[in-house]
């Protein structure tokens, strides 16, 4: 009886938290629409806007938070009932101002040991094969293995000389990508790609760099709005399990969960290629075809080309 | 052991809440296998829907906002400025009032011969001069008409209109307002129409583009910056009235090899380069042929960026009723990147026959040209990120006629110009869409022509939007 009073309890401070959530829009939308007199703006449409998204990404996160802990317990049940060793202890909740938790970082170490001990995880090497042409770095990553999102993970993308330096990433879910201006010229980074579309306006060597953090699993290919030119490649993968193929396009991928994997290779300029497979406690191996394809020239970020003279 | 959904739910949620308050020192919850753990409760089913719901709902909205972009980009830009001319702010004088005594091998060949360069005392970027002076027998629209007073102007206020008509189609135009003195109660306010062309670029990589209209020129490197949002200083180059102009045609410009570092432009145009103010401007002709220019420039692949280019332009002379007289320009640029500075360079030389005794009436009066030499070498970059510095040496070596000399009246008008000029320039970007600019242009002159006070202190604050 206690247990459950504490259960409801707890239930009760979630849904609160839900509820607060929402609290200070609705309030801040109620105080405009008092204080309006007129019929409602384009700024007040997408003053609503932004603040729905910023809704939708909480709740999302709070959605997302008790599928890993209800899985969690699950685990902590189902080992018990076994006599296996407990899973690793879910993340705690994001600060919703923002701030990550430096220790979270250090944290992952201990999860992934704690994955292996709590899933069966073997070994996949193969090769990658590449077709009508050459391609960049080519990275091999499992699609269908569920992770949370990484927290307190950096990574650096410059601009420099009319360049994103890198210009080829793969990143877990989760990474926070710093865009520093080192060049004396304005730059404007956006990404058009529906997997995270974002656009991080005008600003040059001296201002403060502006992020990105990747919470969408896939391809953000990422342009300058001013000079055409410009070009990254983000792949953002969905979980640790990922490895950059060697220049002869031979790779080693382990910690992959046993059990029927769909294996994913991806390079630049070339048509990702898929590949299913069988992971047995012994390990698999793979062959994966990549064909080259040349992009076609992207548009600024208003969807117009750049013109012949974009440079 | 069958535990309830809601008591699994509620426990889940409670243990959350008990692991964070335990703060961050505890690990993330390790990769989970979802083809090897279904669900296995209606509770994490519903929120698993819940969150594709959301997911999906979200994915609507992405694309919903990258639908709503414009089809129709408005943007431009206002200059306003202060000038301050040496003397009178014009830009040549007379050779004697008669007989031209400093030049006498052109005496009884021409009715006037004026000394200097109409265009050196520049105040802002559309290259107008502080004043037009008052030469014998020209009428001419003195835009600035300063009489060597400084005064604040608004150079120009742009507005540029650019569009995607298809997938791989652009319409762009330029129009330009210039808010100048009346006189006789009428406005001087004018505009024009610098730009209005269709670029179509063809193929998935976009590496030709075929344009028409009245658009950017082919010939040398300038024009590139001939607007004031672009240029990194404020005046142009004594040269660039020959090579700024937006001639109506055709072009093509086509990209070449591995990083595109081979460009190749062609077009085939009514008139020549030249700017619309100036002696050879001919946007409609009046003859028939047309004159075809060309570029070709290389970037090779080094540790800075370098880009060499040679262009030329040959066509029947402008303004002329018939096409027998011709009008060239040849000339080579370069421009090399280094870090934060920029090296620009450019010669050019030109010819053009005038009236030659072909056929010709008012207002079809070709002009004739020597363009013996004109170039100039500009250096500029930022030494901080705000603040920029500018430093441009040229000079023009040139003759520009009006009638024909080896007509036994003679002809008109005859300008000798030996001109050299330095300038030295800063600009402080504060925004990116602000920008503040000041020059000094120290006019000089050399060989017979003699010494003219022309020199110019200009401002230029452009207001991008």
């Amino acid at each position: 009886m206690r247990r459950t009073t504490r259960s409801n309890a707890n239930a009760m401070v979630l849904l609160a938290a839900l509820a607060l959530g929402f609290v200070p829009a609705a309030s801040a939308q109620d105080a405009a629409a008092a204080a309006r007199t007129g019929p409602p703006t384009r700024q007040d449409f997408e003053k609503l806007e932004r603040e729905l998204k910023e809704q939708r990404r909480l709740l999302m996160q709070f959605l997302q938070m008790e599928e890993q802990r209800y899985q969690f317990l699950l685990k902590l049940v189902q080992a018990r009932e076994s006599g296996t060793a407990a899973p690793a202890a879910p993340s705690p909740p994001p600060s919703f101002s923002g701030v990550e938790s430096p220790a979270a970082a250090a944290a992952e170490n201990n999860a992934a040991k704690a994955a292996e001990v709590a899933l069966a995880v073997a070994t996949v090497t193969g090769t990658v094969e590449v077709k009508g042409g050459s391609t960049g770095d080519i990275y091999v990553y499992v699609e269908n293995v569920k992770a949370p999102p990484v927290r307190g993970r950096t990574f650096e993308i410059r601009q420099k000389g009319k360049e994103f330096v890198p210009a080829v990433a793969a990143l877990q879910r989760g990474t926070t990508v710093n865009f520093p201006n080192a060049d004396p010229i304005f730059h404007n980074v956006f990404s058009p790609s529906p997997t995270q579309p974002f656009d991080l306006g005008t600003y040059r060597a001296g201002d403060p760099s502006r992020s990105v953090r990747f919470l969408n699993p896939g391809v953000v290919e990422i342009y300058c709005n001013m000079h055409g030119r410009m070009r990254a490649s983000v792949l953002v993968v969905p979980n640790a399990v990922f490895t950059k193929a060697a220049a002869d396009g031979t790779f080693r991928l382990p910690n992959v969960p046993v059990g029927t994997r769909r294996l994913v290779a991806w390079s630049q300029d070339a048509r990702p290629s898929l590949q299913t497979v069988a992971v047995a406690a012994g390990g698999a191996t793979a062959k994966l075809v990549l064909e080259v394809a040349p992009g076609r020239q992207h548009d600024n970020k208003l969807g117009q080309p750049y013109g012949s003279y974009g440079e | 052991m069958k535990v309830a959904p809601f008591r699994l739910a509620a426990a889940a949620a409670g243990a959350g809440l008990f692991l964070a308050a335990r703060g961050p020192a505890l690990a993330e919850p390790a990769p989970s296998a979802t083809a090897a753990e279904p669900a296995e409760d209606g509770d994490a089913q519903a929120l698993t829907e819940r969150i594709s719901d959301l997911e999906e709902d979200l994915r609507q909205t992405r694309r919903w906002a990258l639908a709503r972009r414009s089809p129709v980009l408005l943007s431009g830009y206002a200059d306003v400025g202060f000038y301050a001319p040496e003397g009178t702010g014009v830009g040549f004088v007379q050779d004697g009032l008669a007989g031209a005594p400093r030049f006498p091998e052109h005496a009884g060949r021409f009715g006037w011969v004026f000394l200097g360069d109409i265009l050196a005392p520049a105040i802002n970027t559309r290259g107008e001069p502080a004043d037009l002076g008052d030469p014998p027998g020209a009428a001419r629209f003195d835009t600035i008409d300063s009489n060597g007073a400084p005064g604040f102007i608004v150079n120009e206020v742009n507005l540029r209109v650019s569009g995607a008509v298809a997938d791989s189609a652009l319409a762009t135009a330029s129009i330009n307002f210039t808010p100048r003195s009346g006189t006789g109660f009428r406005f001087g306010d004018v505009f024009d129409v610098d730009l209005a062309q269709l670029e179509w670029m063809v193929g998935p990589r976009r590496r030709l583009s075929l344009f028409v209209g009245k658009m950017d020129p082919v010939i040398g490197i300038e024009y590139r910056e001939r607007k004031a949002d672009r240029r990194f200083g404020i005046t142009p180059s004594l040269i660039a009235r020959y090579t700024t102009g937006t001639p109506l045609g055709l072009k093509a410009r086509l990209k070449l090899g591995p990083g595109e570092r081979v460009v190749l432009a062609g077009a085939l145009t009514n008139g020549s380069s030249v700017i619309e103010p100036f002696h050879f401007y001919d946007e409609l002709d009046s003859n028939a042929a047309k004159t075809a220019s060309g570029r070709l420039s290389a970037s090779p692949a080094l540790p800075f960026e370098l880009e060499l280019g040679v262009s030329s332009a040959y066509g029947a002379q402008d303004r002329a009723l018939d096409s027998r007289g011709a009008l060239w320009f040849v000339g080579a640029d370069v421009r090399a990147r280094v870090g934060a500075w920029q090296l620009k360079a450019e010669w050019l030389r030109g010819r053009g026959e005038g009236e030659s005794g072909w056929r010709h009436a008012e207002p079809h009066r070709p002009y004739g040209l020597r363009l013996h030499d004109g170039g100039y070498v500009t250096v500029e970059g930022t030494l901080t990120p705000t603040l920029g510095l500018l430093v441009r040496g040229e000079l023009r070596d040139a003759e520009v006629w009006l009638g024909d000399p080896t007509a036994a009246s003679g002809a008109d008008r005859l300008y000798v110009t030996r001109s050299w000029r330095a300038t030295l320039g800063v600009r402080a970007a504060l925004t990116d869409r602000l920008i503040v600019k000041a020059e000094y242009l120290r006019n000089g002159e050399y060989g017979r022509v003699p010494s003219i006070p022309n020199d110019v202190f200009t401002s230029s604050l452009v207001a991008i939007f």
